[in-house]
């Protein structure tokens, strides 16, 4: 496993008698398009703020690229390319004067440079307007030329398509994934499943401040996968499956059987019920999506 | 990243701001406006006749109970007084008496004129303007210094630049210097325009002497720069301060202008009043010690004290004479100890406060 780029031990942040973060351990590895999943108020927010030096812990440590950075961040922060919600800049100034100053204040200067991240974002013609007569979708794509400035290793996206419309996310989405195709490592924040989804190869994801789920993208649907299953003899189904190692359980509906298991063994259950005598009369595979999966483990699904 | 770096790209981004251009532009045409104005009062004052009253004889009909007017001019040039009003005949009037009253009149008159031809004529015109414009620079300098800080927080500009690792202190310190950078350089754009100014008048009144401008004349602008400048100082560590302060409200620049301004405006025109309330009362004479070490009243003291000047506020409040002006050493500790706690203290707060998105 690549080594972690971020990495938190018992980070806490109190806001009064509110915790935001509660103890996060996080290891997000070199290379990785990572999620942050969380309802609104989850504490995504505040854990990009405190890697990035803007909001102080209460409690617990910050390592990026491998050194502690909890007391202070500026050395490490220029490697880390950032948005954080709605990107703000200097009304007055153009959205180019706007990425000069800030390619400027981290000491470097390449005209070049801005140029190339303009039309990457799309904004090469608006480049000399001012920001202030910029759309939504206009900021956002600034912000995210902002955070490619200096060819940041890591980028810290906190909710980069918060408030665009459809066209807009789909574009801003489509430009993190080729982003994260080469050695860059991308933390997205998102309460948006399906941005998560489509984008990361990893996520925690988070409720009150917690991790409560954390894995590959894949492993987290995959492991969740059902197939509702009527047999000859669903009695005798229920029994045979029960006592297959790869099935995680089986439960007896009205309708028939709930059957969790992995969702490349459908063929399996077949299998193992014909070699019984039992024969399947239907088997309806059950995708269980990433936002199932989030409303149970956040608890937002009312159980 | 170079510390002159940093403060080559703030003054990149100040520079655009129209407000910034105004409130300087605001001081410079003051500065010359109160040399216009000492011109123009001039002008008014030298035509005007020197009015008095006639005084009478302690044996006259009515002592000094009737205003007669008397036109000391005419009358000093010897135009005799032809006619006085009922009861009076014009042996009742007291001849030297009115004579030395009118002379003293004409006098007066003669030295409010000479200050006011010192007042626009170099070198004199460059203290007094500076003197007046120093007290307006404090308020400016501390919304100035609002309006670079305080905006940061305000748009929610200060998160984006601290993502980029200038790092929190080098970032305050630079916007503090540039406020304090552009007070000095506005103060040289105020003496050119004075110069400027000066000349002008001074060229319109051919009876007036152009003053002389030598090294050691030199060498008094200089200083009198240096002390305008220096008298900003503490406001702008206060309005820093403030910034900081109010930064997690929202209008929280709003409030920092409102609070750094007021407390200013509080001190030049409520301590002379308080100095004088209190001045009366044994048990509140401590005040009159406190007030010794107050930013306000040394400031005043240090624009205005040197040259015995009324302090403007603590003279309209009419507490001079009941406090005596603080001596130029003792008003310089106070307000660089008032700069260095104040800023100390807003660098400690801006080091540790979360920085939080845009606060409206």
């Amino acid at each position: 496993m690549p080594e972690p780029v971020i990495e938190t031990s018992g980070l806490t942040k109190d806001y009064g008698d509110v915790r935001a973060v509660d103890d996060l351990d996080l290891r997000i590895p070199a290379g990785t398009v990572f999620g942050l999943l969380g309802p609104n108020g989850a504490g995504k927010t505040t854990i990009i703020g405190t890697l990035l030096g803007l909001i102080r812990p209460t409690r617990g440590t910050v390592r990026l690229f491998g050194s502690d950075t909890t007391g202070s961040t500026d050395a490490a922060v220029r490697r880390i390319g950032a948005i954080m919600e709605t990107p703000a800049f200097y009304p007055f100034l153009s959205g180019r004067d706007n990425l000069r100053y800030f390619q400027g204040i981290s000491g470097v200067a390449d005209e070049g440079e801005i140029d190339r991240l303009l039309d990457v974002v799309g904004l090469a013609g608006r480049g000399g307007d001012r920001f202030n007569t910029y759309s939504l979708g206009m900021k956002h794509r600034l912000g995210i030329a902002y955070a490619l400035l200096g060819d940041p290793e890591v980028l810290l996206l906190d909710e980069p398509t918060n408030g665009l419309d459809p066209a807009g996310m789909a574009e801003v989405r489509s430009l993190l994934r080729r982003l994260g195709t080469g050695e860059r490592t991308i933390v997205l924040a998102s309460h948006l499943l399906n941005e998560v989804e489509q984008v990361c190869d990893q996520v925690a994801i988070l409720a009150r401040g917690r991790v409560v789920a954390e894995g590959e993208v894949r492993e987290i649907i995959g492991r969740r996968e059902r197939f509702r299953l009527t047999t000859t003899d669903d009695a005798a189904a229920r029994t045979v499956l029960e006592s297959v190692e790869w099935i995680d359980s089986v439960v007896a509906e009205a309708d028939g059987l709930l059957v969790e298991a992995p969702e490349d063994r459908a063929g399996d259950v077949s299998r193992t019920l014909a070699a019984a005598g039992i024969y399947p009369t239907r088997l309806l595979q059950i995708t269980t999506s990433l936002e199932q999966y989030f409303l149970e483990v956040t608890g937002e699904d009312g159980s | 990243m170079s510390w002159t770096t940093l403060f080559r790209w703030e003054w990149f981004k100040l520079r655009g701001r129209r407000i910034v251009w105004i409130l300087l532009g605001i001081l410079t045409v003051f500065s010359s406006v109160m040399v216009i104005i000492r011109y123009a009062d001039f002008e008014f004052q030298k035509d005007r006749d020197v009015i008095d009253e006639i005084i009478f004889l302690p044996d006259a009909p009515v002592l000094g109970t009737l205003e007669v007017e008397l036109n000391c001019t005419e009358f000093l040039a010897g135009v005799a007084i032809t006619e006085v009003p009922d009861p009076y005949t014009l042996e009742d009037i007291d001849l030297p008496g009115t004579g030395r009253k009118c002379r003293q009149e004409v006098e007066g008159i003669q030295n409010r004129l000479d200050k006011l031809v010192d007042g626009f004529t170099m070198p004199g015109a460059s203290e007094k303007a500076l003197r007046w414009t120093g007290l307006l620079s404090i308020p400016i300098a501390a919304f100035l210094t609002v309006l670079v800080i305080g905006s940061e927080y305000g748009w929610g500009t200060l998160r984006t630049t601290l993502m980029k690792g200038p790092g929190r202190s080098r970032i305050l310190s630079v916007k503090l210097a540039i406020v304090a950078a552009l007070m000095a350089a506005v103060w040289v754009a105020a003496i050119a325009v004075i110069v400027i100014s000066s000349l002008v008048t001074t060229a319109l009144v051919p009876e007036v002497s152009h003053g002389t401008v030598d090294g050691a004349a030199v060498g008094l602008i200089i200083r009198d720069l240096a002390r305008v400048w220096f008298a900003a100082i503490p406001y702008i560590a206060l309005a820093a301060l403030l910034s900081v302060l109010f930064s997690r409200f929202a209008g929280g620049t709003l409030a920092a202008t409102g609070v750094a301004v007021g407390y200013f405006f509080f001190e030049l025109f409520s301590m002379g009043r308080l100095i004088k309330l209190f001045d009366g009362v044994s048990a509140f004479r401590w005040f009159g010690t406190l007030v010794e070490y107050d930013l306000g009243w040394n400031t005043a003291a240090w624009l205005f004290g040197r040259a015995g000047a009324p302090i403007p506020g603590f003279a309209l409040a009419g507490a001079i004479g009941t406090t005596e002006y603080p001596g130029d050493v003792h008003a310089f500790l106070i307000q660089a100890a008032f700069g260095v706690v104040l800023g100390g203290l807003a660098f400690w707060l801006f080091e540790r406060r979360d920085v939080a998105g845009p606060s409206g």
